[in-house]
């Protein structure tokens, strides 16, 4: 049932203060749906006010409003990285918590997260950590930053290509590709705390798509030394390697299921995506039939019945979501160009991809339900993952 | 001498057996699960799960080639149909070509380097880039060039030029031959 009262579609060409993103007319949608709950919210000081309208701007399931909300939601710093959270409801207080965090800014999204939890039930995901690849020096290189682009760190300095940076599982590390010192593409895994640098991968032909088991032990990937570019998987230590697929087929992006059992990858010709176990053998298509090119899928740990992926729709790719429990996919993005890499948030409803035109890359958050988008940051990002909460 | 602007190569390709079994079970391919089952996940049809087969790769080597070391655009690109890595009867002179090349020049090696255009996504591209790479190797295979003459890399579309015409767009689908004098 169709229940938008509204749809404003608000073109931010000329809004955007980056120059190196003038070209890109992303457009945030801004939806709210009869469902959204009414909020007033406001922080003590100026900085927590704006960090407190822009969470809850980007947030799908709320409308700001100021007056007669539902809640009422308030943030005020109390020490060194701590920052209280007041819920007020019908003029009683139902949530009053401190939360910490390594910054103020990082405890303002912990506090925020528990405001989410208290008025909608669902997981807070403000606090998550992206990691990304930006060419803002000319170059790409490995970021990470939190989830709206603040606090950003830049982690390699290769002047080489790199793709795909994904956290492992207790966000200590990162698995990346890259065509660093080698000149071909090899498979790094990065250790934050020291910015130590291992090889994980480095067979003749291509080493990509590597991702971690939720459970950490098992690590996925796509190699072509044995010819095509088949799935692979290693432990954590990185071998022996198996071999999970053979067919004359390209094979890419390997993503496991919340539980590590299984793995849903997307395979030629199309591609289309399919399903086999986390230990090979037969695979099983899935998709539901929602156009010729289906890829990048990205199975998310708070809802194990959803898959996001990226899809061909006309000339243009868009995001869509496979619901596993009726083997339906639904379009979810409106992106004006492109929309590509999807990367599930911890409620299971949010997730961010890549605004993609020629020439520009950018994050966006969506509301899978309501379909509002919001730009994240205003730096060039792309080939971006998600670590936490937690 | 600039060591960001150099590109290292297998000298020496050490294969690497690793544990397994050695017998390879025969599991059906993706063509053959491809009809059926359109609509949805059936657990139940998912069918030998234990057995993951040894995988025999081969380690790159730490060996270097300097920039200095390759000739860039005196064997002419060979050209692909969007989405497609089959070599076109058309294209096929040029890899004729390369033989030749290698014929008079035996201490020379190539560098096949495979390419897509931007359109599509990052991680699949550059499994059409390898994909359009090893099909070159394997036509100059046929046609009688040792496979260690030739190294396959792929840079999928990750130097695709993404404000052209649809016809620049094409010249984005190709395998570059990149001559090596060591």
């Amino acid at each position: 049932m169709q229940k938008l009262l509204q749809l404003f579609l608000v073109l931010v060409l000329g809004t955007v203060a980056n120059q190196s993103f003038a070209a890109l007319d992303i457009g945030d949608v801004m939806v709210e749906g009869s469902n959204a709950i009414a909020i007033q919210v406001s922080g003590a000081s100026g900085e927590l006010d704006a960090m407190a309208h822009q969470a809850f701007a980007a947030h799908g399931a709320y409308r700001r409003v100021t007056s007669g909300g539902a809640f009422e939601i308030r943030f005020s710093s109390v020490g060194a990285n701590q920052v209280n959270v007041q819920v007020i409801k019908g003029g009683s207080v139902i949530l009053n918590q401190n939360a910490n965090g390594t910054s103020t800014r990082n405890a303002f999204y912990r506090a925020a997260d528990a405001a989410v939890k208290a008025t909608s039930g669902l997981n807070g995901f403000f606090a998550a950590k992206l990691a990304f690849i930006s060419n803002r020096t000319g170059k790409d290189e490995v970021y990470v930053g939190d989830l709206f682009m603040g606090e950003v760190k830049q982690i390699t300095r290769d002047n080489a290509f790199a793709l795909t940076p994904r956290w492992s599982p207790e966000g200590s590390r990162l698995i990346y590709t890259s065509y660093f010192k080698s000149g071909f593409p090899d498979i790094y895994l990065i250790n934050l705390a020291n910015n130590d640098r291992t090889k994980f991968a480095s067979f003749q032909g291509t080493n990509s798509g590597a991702r971690f088991s939720p459970n950490g032990l098992k690590v996925a990937m796509v190699l072509s030394g044995e010819g095509t570019p088949e799935i692979y998987s290693a432990p954590a230590s990185g071998k022996p390697v198996s071999r999970l697929t053979r067919s004359d087929a390209v094979k890419s992006s390997p993503c496991f299921s919340p539980d590590s059992s299984r793995i849903v990858y997307a395979s030629e010709p199309g591609p289309q995506l399919y399903i086999m176990s986390a230990s090979g053998g037969g695979s099983q298509r899935v998709g539901g039939g929602l156009g010729s090119y289906c890829a990048e899928p990205d199975w998310s740990r708070a809802d194990p019945s959803k898959i996001a992926f990226t899809f061909r729709d006309g000339s243009r790719f868009q995001i869509a979501v496979l619901d596993l429990k009726t083997g339906q996919s639904k379009k979810v993005s409106k992106a004006v160009y492109d929309g590509v890499e999807p990367n599930w948030l911890a409620d299971g409803r949010h997730l961010i991809y890549t605004a993609r035109a020629a020439g520009s890359r950018a994050l966006v958050i969506l509301d899978t339900e309501s379909g509002r988008t919001v730009r994240l940051g205003n730096i060039s990002a792309e080939k971006a993952s998600v670590w936490g909460p937690q | 001498m600039n060591l960001s602007k150099k590109l290292f190569i297998v000298l020496a390709c050490t294969l690497v057996v690793f544990t397994g079994c050695l017998k390879k079970p025969q599991r059906p391919s993706v063509e053959q699960t491809m009809g059926g089952q359109g609509t949805g996940l059936n657990p139940s049809d998912v069918s030998g799960l234990t057995d993951a087969s040894a995988a025999t790769l081969t380690s790159r080597g730490d060996g270097v080639i300097e920039t200095e070391d390759m000739i860039k655009g005196l064997l002419k690109p060979v050209y692909f149909d969007f989405d497609k890595s089959n070599i076109k009867e058309g294209e096929r002179a040029k890899l004729q070509a390369a033989k030749e090349y290698l014929e008079q020049h035996p201490e020379h090696r190539l560098l096949l380097e495979g390419h897509a255009d931007w359109r599509g996504t990052a991680e699949y591209n550059l499994g059409l880039g390898d994909r359009r790479a090893n099909a070159a190797k394997s036509y100059l295979g046929k046609i009688g060039v040792t496979a260690t003459k030739n190294e396959t890399l792929s840079k999928g579309s990750l130097e695709a030029k993404e404000k052209g015409t649809s016809e620049e767009m094409s010249n984005d689908r190709r395998v570059e031959i990149i001559i090596l004098k060591k």
